[in-house]
């Protein structure tokens, strides 16, 4: 969710430790419960301060990678990371997700939450996940709070969110323009998802599978 | 923490996606195709292709 005129990731961290705390965890079971990945390699791609990734290490037998641009974020990732003894498990890396730094075929899972919206070049972003996905696995780039949180909290959070983030849905991009952004990256096995019930005050929530072959 | 060495044999250039030269003395990542050097600060890989140096 990092973009240097909009939040710094310290300011970030407090939202995401303050307002986001719970959405974390029930992301996690869902996606693992979904894709049934459950072991192997797992990429976080602008996985800012380590949330999600230190979630699903928590509830898997995932190794993982936090990817993000803000050397700031990874500060506080790792730092996260090891007051949950998860060291051995999630690596961290600056890097920009139009030029993601590992081999094709790397990983069995590729995830990302509330970053893709501010990826400066989102067809090499995606061109980019669907590289270092191995064949079978499964990509879930998204900017929703998953399925699994219930509806008052998620009314909740985005409340919340409306009050202390400046432009909330400023990074929204409408379904066709997605589509048209997979199409360029040459990506073609894939679903364009919202999370359910579709909370029309927050468009952002929006989330794109990726299939690789 | 120290740095990774199963990150470090994993990484490869942002830019080529080639093999990188790891010189642990100067904490920095090279690669010889793009002849660009990514520096480790704090025992983070800084792959960022606009922030690597120049190498000879």
């Amino acid at each position: 969710m990092y973009n240097p005129d909009y939040m710094t990731a310290e300011e970030f961290d407090i939202v995401a430790r303050e307002v986001l705390a719970p959405l974390y965890p029930l992301l996690a079971r869902q996606i693992l419960m979904d894709y049934g990945i459950t072991f192997g390699e797992c990429l976080d791609v602008g996985g800012g301060a380590g949330y999600l990734a230190i979630e699903l290490a928590q509830r898997s037998g995932l190794n993982l990678t936090v990817l993000d641009i803000d050397p700031e974020a990874i500060e506080i990732a790792k730092r996260r990371i090891a007051e949950a003894n998860l060291d051995d498990r999630i690596k961290t890396v600056v890097a920009d997700a139009a030029s993601i730094p590992f081999p094709d075929s790397s990983f069995a899972l590729v995830v990302s939450r509330g970053s893709f919206p501010f990826w400066e070049d989102k067809v090499s972003g995606f061109r980019e996940v669907h590289r270092v996905l191995k064949p079978g696995g499964i990509g879930y780039i998204g900017g929703g709070f998953g399925q699994m949180l219930p509806v008052a909290e998620r009314a909740r959070i985005v409340e919340t969110l409306r009050k202390r983030v400046p432009g909330l849905n400023a990074g929204y991009i409408p379904r066709l323009e997605l589509a048209k952004i997979l199409h360029k990256a040459g990506i073609e096995d894939y679903a364009i998802l919202r999370d359910a019930p579709p909370d029309l005050t927050c468009p952002c929530q929006i989330w794109v599978e990726i299939h690789k072959h | 923490m120290a740095l990774d060495k199963e990150l470090l044999d994993i990484l490869v250039c942002p830019k080529c996606k080639g093999e990188l030269e790891y010189l642990e003395d100067e904490h920095r990542l090279n690669c010889h195709a793009c002849k660009l050097a990514y520096r480790i600060e704090d025992d983070i890989p800084v792959m960022l292709i606009d922030e690597a140096e120049p190498i000879d």
